[in-house]
């Protein structure tokens, strides 16, 4: 038999580690409750479609799924988000917005790259319903505060703002699949240099440059025929027999994409220089009013109006210059990488050097339309890696464990099976006095006792005869 | 007896399925046959190489066998191997073309979908069916494979239905629009009205030789028996890509017979040929040559052995062809290392 039967990667927490968590667990969900954010405890298992509706297939490859035993394909949450998005869809009856909620907890996620296995304590919140620069800027001031709150100076805030791309997205009219094309290869535009040749080559080979070669398609007669007759003719293969089952499609979806794909995609001409620009933002990163100026520059240079950057001028303007004085303001075009289902302000938290990710979020206005809501629900929220705040912590005066714990640990030792009792009622008055107590059952001797205690952080021993308390021994 | 190693060496065989059958006439081949007192048994031997243990399994299952160090090597589909297989195991390929069980991990959509032939296709009807809030469903029993396969594509929303039984019905049956599975000719896919993506397939896949590294570190005893079976395997496998041939020509001397044949240096074998002398009744200078040669020049070898004035030429298969060293065993050692 296996000596361990613990998932590596997927651990105890125990002792000052667990002290250390629920004290970061408390001082944030006070401070967010200073801000009117209610807690809400959503459920750890939900059904696999939730996360991927928001995270994509690619979630699915992170995620812990297996089916319940009738038959539910279910997942451990790998976030909280999701969740808290469909609590609000499901309210029969929305509470005036906005609404402002906070969570904690342990989420799962797999890392693909390395093999490795991750539980792991996110603790956030969700500003749900408006869509006002003020609401960007009440979060992010949120973010910043919740780190300097729990002892940690010299942090970062990076952001970037996704309405600009989706402005020059809109502006060439790409479909969205030429639109997700873009914002998956920002990173990649980002290093600058050859990258955009690359991605256009990329781009090229998924048939959204144009290739200058027409794609194959088995009824070759069908484009040089008028319109009407090649409706006609593909609806009549549809009706064949040995054609077999459309499965959810209907002929016309069918029809429509057959047609578009033989005369033409207005994406091949339109990704070119939309990537051109896309290529351009995303290695602008630095003080704000440069980055601001900078990327003004880039699109008054295609004749785009500059609406967008107007937008985050003045979430930032309205940025309470007070609550992220510990944090340093960084905007970074780039990071508008994989990040599919944001919509406006995206950012990350991170220490000084902007190696470790402290937390991250932005706003996600489309969620609740693809989680099956009619209505539009703008929203917006962070969740902080509390894993990756901790190890930051070093001497952190504020954390428990560096400051004077005045909880005293006692062993209470009957010195004999008749002085039992009398142990019982002496422990009960020491718990009363806020004493930590616990009465032997191991029948050890005091010197046993000793050894115990001092193994097992306790401070005092108190013996107890038939009469009473005989001695106390400090151990600690 | 091929080998005297001293530690009890265990193999893995598929129980089942396309592989089962085709892996003992394999084994046969390369002169490692398998005795199976019956077809109910899971245990066998391999009489040419004592203190080795051949142990039957499900296809299926034998790469999490050999993952969990049930056996030192197995033999499965390179497919379920890449599928199966955990990130920093202990397991590793030991030869990846064994030479059968060829197959390809294709996508196939329904024959109605006029519209849809590659893969950029499906891409662009992923994102269709997610303006539609409907999620482009994919039945396999390849989740892993798969998923990759889209994310490297460019396909984001999808979600994968995940099945052991028969999935070519899937589309018909409602539960997933496309399947993801292996294809040898393609005929059932026809038959339930399914067409594979005209791009590459997603993996060619044979049968392949896997190894437990880690077992075989704390067993150094067995690698005895491992080489041995490596160089027969390597032996067998290489020899399929050759012929020996040997014909009868005329000619002044053993010297200008060769000198004739090696005018042409790629047709002349390959190390070049070995001749002697033949005496016959004609007393006619004549000369046996045998060369060995690569299967794909055979036609061509035998041309330019006629323009030489060449008659009786024979051909044989090599049963084995044996290099410097097995450079399988050499890759396997290094592996061992890391």
């Amino acid at each position: 038999m296996n000596k361990s039967i613990r998932i590596r990667g997927i651990d105890d927490i125990t002792g000052n580690s667990w002290a250390i968590l629920k004290w970061v667990q408390e001082t944030l969900s006070d401070l967010f409750a200073t801000h009117a954010y209610r807690f809400i405890e959503t459920p750890m298992l939900e059904p696999t479609d939730l996360f991927v509706r928001k995270g994509g297939g690619g979630i699915t490859t992170q995620m812990y799924s297996f089916s319940t035993p009738d038959g539910l394909q279910v997942s451990m949450r790998p976030e909280f988000t999701s969740s808290i998005v469909r609590h609000c869809i499901e309210a029969e009856s929305l509470p005036r917005l906005p609404i402002r909620l906070q969570y904690s907890g342990p989420v799962f996620r797999f890392d693909v790259d390395t093999g490795d296995n991750h539980q792991f304590h996110q603790s956030g919140i969700e500003l749900i319903g408006s869509d006002h620069p003020r609401s960007d800027s009440e979060v992010l001031a949120l973010g910043c505060l919740g780190i300097s709150t729990l002892g940690l100076e010299k942090t970062q805030l990076v952001m970037t703002d996704l309405d600009i791309f989706s402005q020059i997205l809109n502006h060439y009219g790409l479909s969205d699949r030429g639109r997700l094309f873009v914002m998956n290869h920002i990173s990649i535009l980002q290093k600058g240099g050859d990258a955009l040749l690359h991605v256009k080559e990329k781009a090229r080979t998924l048939g959204l440059l144009r290739p200058n070669q027409q794609p194959k398609i088995n009824i070759d007669d069908v484009s040089s025929m008028s319109e009407t007759k090649a409706r006609h003719l593909i609806a009549e293969m549809l009706k064949r027999d040995e054609i077999g089952s459309l499965g959810r499609r209907t002929p016309n979806q069918i029809t429509e994409r057959l047609l578009r794909k033989m005369w033409g995609n207005h994406d091949s001409s339109n990704m070119d220089p939309a990537l051109e620009i896309a290529g351009a933002l995303a290695i602008i990163k630095g003080d704000p009013q440069y980055c601001l100026k900078a990327a003004k520059d880039i699109l008054k240079a295609h004749r785009l109006t500059s609406i967008s950057l107007e937008k985050l001028e003045e979430t930032l303007n309205l940025l309470n210059s007070e609550s992220i004085s510990d944090t340093s303001l960084i905007l970074d075009f780039g990071l508008a990488r994989g990040m599919s289902y944001y919509t406006g302000i995206v950012f990350e938290l991170t220490d000084a050097t902007g190696k470790t990710s402290f937390g991250s979020g932005g706003r996600y206005d489309g969620l609740a339309n693809s989680l099956g809501s009619e209505k539009k629900l703008p929203a917006l929220g962070f969740a902080y890696n509390l894993e990756h705040l901790i190890s930051f912590f070093g001497e952190n005066p504020k954390s428990p464990g560096s400051s004077e714990d005045t909880t005293q640990s006692t062993l209470v030792l009957p010195m004999n099976s008749e002085s039992y009792r009398k142990a019982l009622e002496i422990a009960k008055d020491l718990r009363a006095n806020g004493n930590n107590v616990e009465i032997d059952v191991f029948m050890r001797n005091l010197e046993e006792s000793i050894a115990y205690a001092l193994s097992n952080s306790i401070d005092v021993i108190v013996t107890v005869g038939e009469c009473g308390v005989e001695n106390e021994y400090n151990v600690g | 007896m091929l080998d005297n190693g001293d530690a009890d060496l265990q193999i893995i065989l598929p129980s089942d399925g396309n592989l089962h059958q085709p892996t003992r006439e394999f084994l046969q081949s390369c002169n490692l046959g398998v005795e199976r007192s019956s077809s109910r048994t899971y245990t066998g031997s391999i009489p040419n190489l004592i203190n080795t243990k051949v142990l039957f399994q499900r296809a299926a299952d034998i790469t999490s066998k050999i993952e969990e160090g049930s056996a030192e090597l197995g033999i499965t589909g390179l497919d379920r191997f890449l599928e199966y297989q955990r990130h920093a195991s202990d397991s590793t390929i030991a030869i990846d073309d064994l030479g059968f069980g060829g197959c390809k991990l294709v996508l196939a959509v329904p024959t109605s979908w006029l519209d849809i032939t590659t893969i950029e296709d499906l891409a662009d009807l992923a994102l269709e069916f997610r303006e539609n809030k409907k999620q482009l469903k994919i039945a396999t029993k390849y989740p892993r494979l798969i998923s990759k396969y889209f994310l490297e594509n460019g396909i984001e929303y999808f979600s994968l239905v995940t099945t052991s039984g028969t999935l070519e019905a899937a589309p018909v049956a409602g539960y997933a629009d496309i399947i993801g599975d292996l294809m040898a000719t393609g005929e059932t896919l026809r038959e339930n009205k399914l067409k594979p993506l005209s791009s590459p397939a997603i993996l060619s896949s044979q049968a392949c030789l896997i190894a437990n590294r880690k077992l075989l570190r704390v067993k150094p005893d067995t690698l005895g028996q491992v080489k041995v079976i490596l160089e027969m395997m390597e032996g067998y496998i290489r020899s399929k890509q050759y012929h020996r041939i040997s014909a009868n020509i005329q000619g002044e001397s053993e010297k200008a017979t060769v000198t004739k044949i090696l005018e042409r240096p790629n047709l002349a074998g390959l190390q070049g040929p070995t001749i002697s002398r033949m005496y016959n009744v004609n007393g006619n200078t004549s000369y046996s040559i045998t060369i060995v040669v690569n299967q794909g020049v055979l036609l061509e070898v035998i041309d330019h052995l006629r323009k030489l004035g060449a008659t009786d030429i024979t051909t044989s298969d090599v049963n084995y062809m044996f290099k410097d060293k097995s450079y399988a065993y050499a890759k396997l050692l290094s592996q061992l290392e890391n």
